[in-house]
């Protein structure tokens, strides 16, 4: 049927959907075309919802419980109201079905474990969970009690302000109820609380959250529960949660009902959504008690914290002009003796940040650094230092001795930053600063103590670092003259300094490289390499000659330099069993060794040498699954090695290659994909 | 159609990646969207249409020409994964989950699906174009009003006629 004819019957379907029984029947009968009619009735005999339903189509039944109507749709999934008859009772259920493509097994998990729990949840004013499952398309759904209502913003548009605070006083019961009992709410929102036909607020989805997030830190496709706008910080940097991430949410809840107010009120929303953790209410209890106080007109704890935080706040930055003033005028600049001893609370502290930011950098950095999957922490670590060394650089004034550790740790800081000497975080430009600041520090520090020979040395150590990032960063020749600097520091004996000239050596073959002289390039590398060399000859269990003449050695770029390099790297790794750079350095000898073999045709020796490499490789991705940089190596290293199969004539093998590297490259951006899209041109598939 | 053709010849280069930056979509939430995996790859589909700048006259016709790509990218994936085992990590292989997830409510192979579809389209274009566009484009019933120019009273009653259309050419086995 075509045509005219078929619209006809389009619109005569359409129509009698929207009917039911005898009427719909009524309608058909009308039809005065047979035919029509018949092809009418055939297609409404086809009607099954569950026949690509796709967005907006609602389901008849859901387990046990059949489908009445859609009562609201969320990120989630869409929420029904379903009703259970069995034998001679009805009981109406809010039916969350959570939509296509979530987890459904851990989110099943998940969801018994919270069940269990939530058996203590009994509280007039808490939605009590009821039920869970499978549907048979095989998605999972949640039975709460159904509260006919609106949500508390809604309902509240109506209300004074007193009345809202009331109500709200209420909810925190509930959500303190809920902490008492070992549950967080974990999303609380104004669309979570309803307010029923009585006027109690109940609160819904306590623990879905839970069962719905995906906490498995690793994957990346992770699925968070939160609603962005009640999100406390720390649940939002993906940090544990306490009883205080509810008051953070409970806070903005306030703040959405109170109408913008100033004073007292203001306050306690401000402290209940306070951005650190210690600064809120502990628990939604007393963030309660304050609300009260504040509607039977007594002065709210909100207020008190404020100022005594800001006056210590001030003391602490300033304490030595504090105790210095105190101390020269004999008078005390605040009542009572509480400058000085203010002072000296403020000392003490200050060292302890200072130990802190060492300890910090130095003891955990280098515990982390050789592990396994250790680059998400470190990412940590460099966060946590940053702000730390610029707080106490700003309040270091003149002590030379704070300067050159401040000095060091910048450069700690740096080498985690990015520099090529060691595995890092790929940021060249916050290295440069990081670098810049040492330099600055210790340059002050020579000017003031010109005898002092090792200042001098660790400006040329911090001189050296800086060169390596203005390589880096596309500046040869400010590298050089960085680097003819360091040279003329570094005229003592000690092994240190030594190493030192061969890493400013390094820095300017470097340099000559990248402003296309290749020539002294080539000799102020061989300058290095003899140093190294030297130094490992004298002490082989010494690790850093050894890994700069593993550097050195590579950069030359020869067969000869590269095995030089290995033979380094494998010494290294030796040292170290478990030092993870290592393994990768030799892994990427291995390959650099492949790839020059494959320039040079031979292919047995690359598929030798690359598979050394693609060995380690694996090894390492599927250990330390956030390491990118690894994983674009490991992507590079298996289409090379596809190169190779093709030139020895194993397409079959060939392809398997291309296949690992586009499950490995999932993910990915930048080169390893470009790489990706034009092997797979060149294989053809 | 000279963006259809510019984009056909990209299909090649660009099917993995759909997989990859779909992937990746996936995994930011989007509050009050209920996407389908389908919807999901057309997304990603769009994103790099911004990359590859071809120049298209209006929304519907690249919406119509991304649609039709987007079920031959299907089609192309799902007879290549054949009886062959899913491989691959737990990852989210938009691809594979748009083509379970049709062939789970259509309840036949995604092949079937797309034949009859086909035999729609000979017997009312129109209403094949707006099954397209919902299936494989994603879209809701008011964008595909939007982007057909139609209205959405009319596009619901395509939509609701071509669904018993289908489930009686398919379920009769």
């Amino acid at each position: 049927m075509t045509g005219e004819r078929w619209e006809r019957v389009k619109e005569l379907v359409a129509a009698a959907l929207e009917l039911d029984g005898a009427a719909r029947e009524a309608l058909l009968a009308g039809e005065v075309d047979a035919e029509i009619r018949a092809e009418a009735r055939s297609l409404l005999a086809a009607e099954d919802p569950a026949f690509l339903p796709l967005p907006g189509a609602m389901p008849a039944a859901i387990g046990p419980y059949r489908i009445v109507r859609e009562l609201g749709r969320g990120g989630m999934g869409a929420v029904y109201l379903g009703e259970r008859t069995g034998g001679d009772f009805e009981q109406a259920v809010a039916i969350k079905l959570i939509k296509r493509g979530m987890d459904t097994d851990a989110i099943l998990g998940r969801f018994r474990e919270e069940r269990r729990l939530q058996a203590r949840l009994n509280h007039p004013n808490i939605v009590r969970l009821l039920d869970g499952g499978v549907t048979e398309s095989g998605l999972p759904y949640f039975v709460m009690e159904y509260v006919d209502g609106q949500a508390l913003d809604e309902y509240c548009s109506a209300l004074d302000l007193r009345a809202r605070l009331g109500l709200f006083l209420t909810v925190c019961d509930a959500v303190d109820f809920a902490h008492r009992n070992l549950i967080l709410h974990r999303d609380l929102k104004a669309a979570n609380v309803l307010v029923d036909r009585e006027g109690r607020p109940k609160l819904l989805d306590f623990g879905i959250a839970k069962a719905l997030d995906s906490e498995t830190g690793l994957t990346q496709v992770g699925w968070r529960a939160l609603t962005p706008e009640v999100a406390s910080p720390e649940q939002m940097a993906g940090g544990p949660l306490t009883t205080a991430s509810d008051v953070y949410s409970l806070g903005k809840l306030l703040g959405k009902l109170d109408g913008g107010a100033a004073g007292d009120l203001g306050l306690i929303v401000a402290r209940a959504t306070a951005g650190a953790v210690e600064e809120r209410y502990a628990t939604a209890a007393l963030l309660r008690e304050d609300l009260a106080r504040y509607l039977a007109g007594e002065p709210v704890r909100a207020r008190a914290g404020g100022v005594v935080y800001r006056a210590r706040k001030f003391v602490r930055r300033r304490w030595k002009s504090v105790a210095v003033a105190a101390v020269v005028g004999g008078a005390l600049l605040f009542t009572g003796g509480t400058a000085i001893r203010e002072g000296r609370r403020a000392e003490r502290r200050f060292k302890e940040v200072r130990q802190l930011a060492n300890s910090l950098l130095f003891e955990l950095h280098d515990a982390i650094a050789p592990l396994e999957g250790s680059t998400e922490a470190r990412a940590l670590v460099v966060g946590k230092a940053i702000r730390y060394l610029d707080q106490l650089a700003s309040e270091a004034g003149d002590d030379a001795d704070l300067q050159r550790e401040l000095a060091q740790s910048y450069l700690k800081l740096g080498q985690v930053q990015g520099s090529y000497f060691e595995a890092n975080l790929g940021q060249v430009g916050d290295a440069h600063a990081s670098f810049a600041k040492a330099v600055v520090l210790l340059e002050g520090v020579a000017k003031r103590q010109p005898l002092e020979v090792m200042v001098k040395a660790e400006l040329a150590q911090a001189l050296l670092r800086l060169a390596t990032t203005e390589n880096a960063g596309g500046r040869p020749e400010e590298a050089l003259r960085l680097c003819e600097r360091a040279l003329g520091l570094l005229w003592m004996p000690h092994w240190r300094a030594q190493l030192g000239k061969g890493m400013a050596h390094f820095g300017r073959a470097e340099a000559y490289l990248r402003l296309g002289r290749k020539a002294e390039s080539t000799a102020a590398r061989e300058e290095a390499i003899s140093i190294f060399a030297g130094l490992v000859a004298k002490d082989p269990a010494n690790r850093e000659p050894l890994r700069l003449l593993a550097n050195a050695s590579r950069r030359l770029g020869t067969e000869a330099g590269v095995a030089r390099a290995l033979e380094a790297d494998e010494k290294l790794a030796a040292l170290a069993p478990k030092d993870t750079p290592a393994k990768l350095n030799v892994a990427a000898d291995h390959s650099y060794l492949g790839a020059l073999a494959m320039r040079a045709g031979k292919f047995a020796v690359a598929e030798r040498e690359l598979g050394l490499a693609l060995g380690v490789l694996r090894a390492h991705c599927a250990a330390d699954v956030k390491d990118v940089r690894a994983r674009g190596s490991l992507v590079h290293n298996l289409l090379l090695a596809g190169q190779v199969e093709v030139k020895l004539g194993r397409a079959g093998a060939a392809r398997e290659m291309v296949r690992e590297a586009e499950r490995a490259a999932e993910g990915l951006k930048g080169e390893a994909v470009e790489e990706l899209r034009k092997a797979r041109g060149e294989l053809g598939g | 159609m000279g963006a259809e053709k510019s984009l056909e010849a990209m299909l090649p280069l660009v099917y993995d990646e759909l997989r990859m930056v779909a992937a990746r979509y996936m995994s930011r939430e989007r509050e009050g969207h209920t996407l389908q995996p389908t919807a999901l790859v057309h997304e990603a589909f769009l994103e790099l249409q911004k990359q590859y700048a071809v120049d298209f006259s209006n929304r519907a016709q690249f919406v119509g020409v991304a649609a039709r790509l987007m079920r031959r990218v299907l089609l192309h994936h799902a007879e290549a994964r054949g009886a062959e085992k899913r491989g691959g990590p737990a990852a989210v292989l938009s691809l594979d989950t748009a083509i379970d997830g049709l062939e789970a409510q259509a309840a036949v192979p995604f092949a079937d699906l797309h034949e009859a579809l086909e035999r729609l389209a000979v017997m009312d274009p129109r209403q094949a174009q707006v099954v397209e566009l919902r299936c494989f484009g994603g879209l809701t019933i008011e964008e595909t009003a939007e982007a057909m120019e139609l209205s959405v009273a009319t596009v619901k009653r395509e939509w609701q006629v071509a669904r018993l259309w289908l489930k009686r050419e398919l379920g009769g086995g």
